[in-house]
């Protein structure tokens, strides 16, 4: 694409929005410290929230233990079939539609 | 001064230390011994409870090059398919990594659940919904333990966000705009795996588009979507010009995925999600 990014990511709500600072790809942590737009004693005012660093395992490290331990212990996956079912779901619509040029229903099948 | 902002931006945060059974180890295999694999087995490695013994590839020889290039000695890699390696009990398989292309994600998985072993399927699920069901009814008949692998959930700050709505910090939410992208970012590292149709299927849209779903869907709870008004385009992956293809101006004609997308879709609940991705 010709521009450097497609912009943050917002999330508005009725009592605050969260601006997430942009990164080109979401495969890690945030691009910057998130901000929280809301109001205190009626003040439109900003509250900044700091970068989080644990000093933990490697992101990967840490997803390929959260599957080992599912495994191990019988608890549910940690990122489970149930909801990136939705995430297919979007996708598979975003490229119908583009196909047929319109809105389409987004149909999830039964499983 | 700016010393003391850049401290209040940085929250460092003790991690829990986990304790792990070693004594219990579980069986691993790799099926897909390309680029995210080496991501799988380095950690992998780091396991105490792991013991990995097997590996299979669709090019012949690549599984045993990429065990041995990693220092993992001991491993089984004379296999023709993934279903060769599945099949030979003798392994004791407890679960695997599929690293494959997108088109080689549904198969795999379902054959692997079938015979009962957990899997790890690196992201995005598959190319299409009516894969992604196949492979949820093989997760729902086998009582294993499919997960996807979207790594950002583990880090604190991607769950931060999530924490932050479920808060209710932010009253209810309606809208929502997300994306990413890179200017010059089609992958090309290792040949055309991830822009021909027949092995990717989708290409920004679905590779890193995703991830950005997955950040704000995660977030507000996955509600599930209604309808949407989707684009796509390839005006830089067809341009044999494009400047990352190098020497390589053949991969315009074998481009056959997306290079940028657009969305709008409805969610459950009310809430609209504008999104796009290069």
């Amino acid at each position: 694409m010709n521009i450097d990014t497609p912009g943050d990511t917002i999330i508005l709500g009725t009592k605050g929005g969260l601006r997430i600072p942009s990164t080109d790809c979401w495969n890690g942590s945030v691009g910057g410290p998130m901000k929280i737009y809301h109001e205190v004693c009626g003040l439109q005012t900003e509250t900044v929230v700091p970068i989080i660093n644990d000093h933990g395992p490697s992101l990967f490290d840490r997803k390929i233990r959260s599957f080992l331990d599912a495994c191990k212990n019988g608890t549910p996956a940690p990122v489970p079939s149930s909801q990136i079912i939705y995430n297919q779901a979007i996708l598979d619509g975003i490229a119908k539609s583009a196909k047929v040029g319109r809105e389409v229903e987004i149909v999830i099948p039964e499983i | 001064m700016a010393e003391k902002m850049d401290a209040k931006l940085d929250y460092n945060q003790k991690k829990e230390e986990v304790v792990v059974d070693a004594n219990r180890k579980l069986r691993i295999g790799i099926i897909g011994c390309g680029w995210i694999a080496d991501s799988h087995i380095d950690s992998y490695k780091r396991m105490p409870d792991v013991e990995i013994v097997a590996g299979c590839d669709l090019i012949p020889g690549k599984a045993a090059a990429f065990f041995k290039k990693n220092g993992v000695e001991g491993v089984k890699t004379d296999y023709a398919s993934h279903k060769e390696m599945l099949d030979d009990e003798s392994l004791q398989l407890d679960a695997v990594s599929i690293c494959t292309y997108n088109r080689q994600h549904a198969e795999p998985a379902i054959y692997a659940l079938n015979k009962g072993v957990h899997v790890m399927l690196e992201k995005p699920f598959t190319v299409t919904i009516e894969e992604a069901a196949e492979v949820m009814k093989a997760e729902k008949a086998s009582g294993k333990v499919l997960s996807i692998g979207f790594q950002p959930r583990l880090d604190p700050n991607m769950q931060m966000i999530k924490k932050i709505v479920d808060s209710g910090e932010l009253g209810q939410i309606y809208y929502i705009q997300t994306g990413g992208g890179r200017r010059r970012g089609i992958p090309t590292p290792f040949g055309t795996s991830f822009i021909e149709d027949k092995t990717a299927g989708l290409g920004a849209l679905a590779d890193i588009g995703c991830y950005s779903l997955d950040m704000v869907l995660n977030a507000i709870g996955y509600p599930k979507p209604l309808t949407v008004t989707g684009y796509k385009s390839d005006f830089f992956g067809k341009d044999p010009n494009y400047v990352g293809y190098g020497a390589h101006h053949e991969y315009a004609d074998l481009f056959g995925v997306d290079d940028f997308a657009a969305a709008f879709v409805r969610l459950e609940g009310g809430i609209i999600l504008d999104f796009r991705i290069a």
